[in-house]
C-alpha cells in the first residue's frame, strides 16, 4: 500500500497551487481534502516524480470527479446513416415548361396497386 | 419501407382541393389582370408628350409589372379578409384536438444557430421546452441545437448555456447539442446533416430559427394535424412577431399582427396544398424531406451559383415535386419570432434574402416543379427586383418630364398633317390613377384594422379602435417614409448580386443597441445625397412634378434621422407607454413568451468565452468532452499557436487562431495546466487566473 508521505512535505506553494485550482472548480470544499489525499497517494506511489506532477494529477482527479457528479450531457442518439436525396435541378427547354404534367417523380407514377405492394413489402 | 405520397391514405377532409385550386388561380389571374390593363391605359394617356416612344414604352412596361405586383397583394388580402370575416374555410388543415398522439409520432425540434447570443437562444429553447412539458406529451419530442457557430467566444458560451439548460431542466438525452466542424451549405446543410444522422429516428421535425419560439400546445397541434393528413409533407405555422422594443420593430409587429393573418389566409385561398415553407416554425415529415429535398449546389460561383441561400422555397417546391403537399396552418396561435430591431439590421438581412431570391430565377426552368412554385420563385425575386423597377420607373419618369419640359410641346409632329396637336391636361386621370394605386396599396392594411376591431376581444387586445387607427396611420406614415430608403438599398442589393458581389454569412443582430448617428451617416449618406440631388432636379424641371415626387424624396432626405430614431429602444418604450402599436398579448404575454424573457442566471466561471474554455476547469472539461480527443492524449495540432498563446497571452491570438486552438484538445490541456501551475504567475495573470494565496498549512 502506498503511503501519502509526500503530503506532509508539500511546500506551501504547491499546496496553494492545488488549493487555488480546487477553489476554481465546483467541487464542494468538503471534498477538497479527499482529492488532495488522493493526489498525495498517487504521488507516493510514483516516488520518482516531483512536485510538478501534483497538479496534473489533481486536474485528472477533478475531471473524474466532475464526470461522476456533473456529467457533461454529451451523448447523442445513435447515428443511422441515411441519404438526403435530390433530383436534378437541370433546366428544361422553355417549351417543356408549357407541357408541365403532374408534379412528382417516381413516387407519383406508381399505381395504387403498386404502392400497396411496396408498402406491404 | 419507403413512405410515398401516393401510398399515403387519401385525405377526405380536404377533398379534391387540386381542382378547386386550379379555378381559384384562374380567378386570381383574371382579378390581377382586370385593373392592370385599364391602369396601364390611363398611364399611357397621362405620360407627358407624345414623343420618346421607347422611353414611354419602357415606363409603361415597368408600370404594368409593378401594378400587377400590387394587385396580387391586394386580392390576396381581400380573399383573406373574407375568409377571416366569415370564419369559413373548408380548406383549412384541421385535426381532432382531442386525438392522442401516436407513440410513433416522434418529433425532433431543430434549432440551427450561427453566432447568435447563446443566452437568448437558450432562453427561448427553455421556454419552448417548459411549455411542451406542461402539455404532458413532451416525452415524444427531442431538441437538437445544431450549431454552425464560428466565433470562438460564442461557441464556448453556447456549450455552457446548453450544459446548464440540460442540467437545470433535467433534460439529459433530450436536448442535444452538435456543432459542425465544416459549415457545408449553411442552414440547409445543417438540417440535412441532422437528417442524415438522426432523421430515421423521427417521423417529424419542427425547424426553428434562432429567434423562434413555439408554444407546446401549438407543437402538439402541428403533429396532430400531420398525423391526420398523411399526404402533407410540410405544414407551416405562421410566426407572430414578439418582443419588439424599437419603434421600427414595434411598427412591424403591429402591422404583422393586423394584416399577417389576413394575408396568410389569402395565400391559403389560392395556394392551398402548393404553399411555401418559410424556413422555420414549420413541421416537416422527415422521410419525404430526405427523399426529395436534398439541395444540390447551383452550378457556377456565388452570388448566383453555389449554395442555395433561400433554401426554404426550394425545399417546399421539391416536396411538392415529390408528390407531397405543403399547407399553411394560418389559424394556429403560439408560433412566434422576433424581427430585426433596426432598419440597418433589416437591410442586412434583406441583402442575404435578395441574393437567395435572385438565385431562384435560375430554378424557374428546373425540371418537375409545379408552375405555382415557379411563380413563387419569380414572386420572391420580384420582392427585390420590384425596387429596381420602381427606381427605374421614377428615374425614367424624371427623364421624360425633363425632356418634355426642355423641348416644350410639339404642336406639329413630323408627318402629322396640317392640324396642330394641342396640349391636353389630364390631371383628373392622373389623380384617379394615383388614388387607385393608393387604394391597392393601403386598403389591405385598413381591412386588417377593420378585422381587428370587428371582434370585441381583438379590439380590446389592440387597445381599442382609436389606438388601432392611430397605429395604422402612424404605421402608414412610417412605411411611406421608409419605402424609398428600402427602394434605394434593395436596388443596390439587386445590382450588387447581378454584378457578382456575394454576401458574407454572419449572425443576425437581434439586440436593441440602436443605430448611432455615425453609422447612419455612413450607410444612408448616399441615399440622402441622392434624395437632395433628385429633389433639386425635379424642382428645377417642373415644380408640380417635384410635388408628386416629394413623399419619395422626403424619405430619402430624412433617411439618417429615420434610421437613428426608429432604432431607439427608449422611443419604443415611450410609444409602448402611450399604447401606440399595441398588439394582442403585449400587456399580458402568453406564458411561453413570458418565460422566454427570463434569461437564465449564468453560472460563474473564470473568464468567459475562449478564456473560460482554457482557464475555468468546468468549462474546460465541458469543451474537451465535446472534442474528438477529450483527454488531450493526441499530439497537439498547433504547438506553434499554443506556444505563442502562452508566451504572448490570449490577446496575441486572433479569432481564427482561437478557434483553431479550441479544436486542439492537447494544446488546450497544456495551456490549462501551465496557467494553474503557478510557475509563471505573470503569464497566468494575462489569462485571468486568480493570484496565488499561500495557505497556512494543509488541513
Amino acid at each position: 500500500m502506498s503511503e501519502p508521505l509526500r503530503f506532509e512535505h508539500w511546500s506551501p506553494t504547491l499546496e496553494a497551487v492545488l488549493r487555488r485550482y480546487l477553489t476554481a472548480t465546483s467541487v464542494p470544499v468538503s471534498e477538497h481534502a479527499a482529492l488532495l489525499i488522493g493526489v498525495a497517494l498517487a504521488l507516493g506511489s510514483q516516488s520518482a516524480r516531483g512536485d510538478e506532477a501534483a497538479l496534473p494529477l489533481l486536474i485528472q482527479a477533478v475531471q473524474g470527479w466532475l464526470a461522476a457528479h456533473h456529467r457533461a450531457p454529451i451523448d447523442m442518439p445513435a447515428i443511422h446513416r441515411g441519404a438526403m436525396l435530390s433530383r436534378s435541378l437541370k433546366p428544361l427547354p422553355w417549351g417543356a415548361l408549357l407541357r408541365h404534367a403532374t408534379p412528382g417523380g417516381d413516387d407519383t407514377t406508381a399505381t395504387a396497386a403498386e404502392a400497396t405492394i411496396r408498402d406491404r413489402s | 419501407m419507403r413512405q410515398t405520397a401516393s401510398s399515403a391514405p387519401h385525405d377526405a377532409t380536404l377533398g379534391d382541393w387540386r381542382r378547386v385550386a386550379r379555378w381559384r388561380r384562374v380567378f386570381l389571374t383574371l382579378l390581377v389582370a382586370a385593373p392592370t390593363f385599364p391602369a396601364a391605359y390611363v398611364m399611357a394617356r397621362v405620360l407627358p408628350g407624345p414623343q420618346e416612344f421607347f422611353l414611354r414604352l419602357s415606363l409603361l412596361a415597368i408600370f404594368m409589372i409593378l401594378f400587377a405586383w400590387i394587385a396580387m397583394g391586394f386580392w390576396t388580402a381581400i380573399f383573406g379578409f373574407i375568409a377571416l370575416l366569415t370564419g369559413r374555410d373548408r380548406f383549412l388543415v384541421r385535426a381532432d384536438p382531442a386525438q392522442p398522439l401516436s407513440r410513433e409520432a416522434r418529433t425532433a425540434l431543430l434549432m440551427p444557430v450561427c453566432n447568435e447570443d447563446p443566452q437568448r437562444v437558450f432562453a427561448r429553447l427553455r421556454a419552448t421546452w417548459l411549455s411542451l412539458q406542461a402539455t404532458g406529451q413532451g416525452e415524444q419530442f427531442a431538441f437538437f441545437v445544431l450549431s454552425d457557430t464560428r466565433e470562438p467566444d460564442v461557441l464556448v458560451e453556447e456549450e455552457r448555456a446548453w450544459a446548464q439548460a440540460v442540467r437545470e431542466l433535467g433534460a439529459e438525452g433530450r436536448i442535444h447539442y452538435r456543432r459542425r466542424r465544416v459549415n457545408l451549405k449553411r442552414k440547409s446543410g445543417n438540417v440535412a446533416d441532422f437528417c442524415r444522422r438522426w432523421g430515421r429516428d423521427y417521423r417529424y421535425m419542427v425547424v426553428l430559427d434562432a429567434d423562434s419560439l413555439m408554444d407546446g400546445d401549438t407543437l402538439i397541434q402541428l403533429v396532430r394535424r400531420m398525423e391526420a393528413h398523411p399526404r402533407i409533407g410540410i405544414l407551416q405555422a405562421i410566426p407572430l412577431i414578439v418582443n419588439a422594443t424599437t419603434p421600427l420593430a414595434r411598427m412591424q409587429q403591429f402591422v404583422q399582427r393586423l394584416c399577417g393573418p389576413m394575408f396568410t389566409a389569402g395565400l391559403n385561398f389560392w395556394m392551398m396544398g402548393h404553399a411555401t415553407y418559410w424556413g422555420h416554425n414549420a413541421i416537416i415529415r422527415v422521410a419525404p424531406f430526405m427523399a426529395h429535398c436534398g439541395l444540390p449546389r447551383l452550378p457556377g460561383a456565388p452570388p448566383l451559383g453555389g449554395d442555395i441561400l433561400s433554401h426554404d422555397f426550394v425545399e417546399a417546391a421539391c416536396m411538392v415535386r415529390g408528390g407531397w403537399e405543403v399547407w399553411l396552418a394560418y389559424d394556429l396561435q403560439g408560433s412566434y419570432e422576433e424581427t430585426p430591431p433596426t432598419l440597418l439590421d433589416e437591410l442586412q438581412r434583406d441583402r442575404r434574402w435578395c441574393q437567395g431570391n435572385l438565385q431562384h430565377l435560375r430554378l424557374l426552368r428546373a425540371s418537375g416543379f409545379h408552375p405555382l412554385h415557379r411563380g413563387m420563385f419569380f414572386h420572391g425575386a420580384m420582392g427585390y427586383v420590384s425596387a429596381l423597377f420602381w427606381f427605374a420607373f421614377l428615374f425614367l419618369g424624371t427623364v421624360l418630364t425633363a425632356v418634355a419640359a426642355f423641348t416644350g410641346h410639339q404642336y406639329f409632329t413630323p408627318g402629322g398633317g396640317l392640324f396642330p396637336v394641342w396640349p391636353v391636361a389630364r390631371t383628373s386621370e392622373a389623380i384617379t390613377l394615383m388614388i387607385a394605386t393608393l387604394v391597392m396599396l393601403f386598403l389591405p392594411k385598413t381591412l386588417g384594422a377593420v378585422l381587428a376591431i370587428s371582434r370585441r376581444s381583438t379590439r380590446e387586445a389592440f387597445g381599442g379602435a382609436r389606438r388601432v387607427f392611430a397605429g395604422l396611420l402612424a404605421e402608414l406614415g412610417g412605411s411611406v417614409l421608409m419605402a424609398p430608403i428600402r427602394m434605394v438599398f434593395h436596388t443596390r442589393f439587386v445590382l450588387y448580386t447581378l454584378f457578382g458581389q456575394s454576401v458574407r454569412w454572419a449572425g443576425q443582430n437581434r439586440g436593441d443597441e440602436g443605430t448611432s448617428w455615425g453609422t447612419a451617416l455612413r450607410h444612408h449618406g448616399f441615399g440622402t445625397l441622392l434624395g437632395l440631388t433628385w429633389a433639386g432636379v425635379a424642382w428645377a424641371v417642373e415644380p408640380v412634378f417635384f410635388l408628386w415626387l416629394s413623399p419619395v424624396m422626403a424619405g430619402l432626405v430624412l433617411s439618417i434621422p429615420i434610421s437613428v430614431y426608429s432604432s431607439r429602444a427608449s422611443l419604443g418604450s415611450w410609444l409602448r407607454r402611450r399604447g401606440l402599436f399595441q398588439v394582442p398579448g403585449e400587456l399580458e404575454p402568453p406564458a411561453v413568451v413570458r418565460a422566454s424573457r427570463e434569461e437564465p442566471r449564468i453560472e460563474p466561471a473564470v473568464g468567459s468565452g475562449f478564456l473560460a474554455a482554457v482557464v475555468d476547469p468546468q468549462v474546460h472539461f465541458l469543451h474537451l468532452s465535446l472534442l474528438r480527443d477529450p483527454h488531450g492524449t493526441r499530439r497537439p495540432r498547433r504547438p506553434d499557436l499554443r506556444d505563442r498563446a502562452w508566451e504572448q497571452g490570449p490577446a496575441a491570438l486572433n479569432a481564427n487562431e482561437r478557434r483553431l486552438l479550441l479544436g486542439d484538445s492537447a494544446s488546450l490541456s497544456w495551456l490549462h495546466r501551465h496557467i494553474w501551475s503557478g510557475a509563471e504567475p505573470e503569464r497566468a495573470a494575462a489569462w485571468g487566473a486568480p493570484p496565488l494565496n499561500m495557505p497556512a498549512a494543509v488541513a
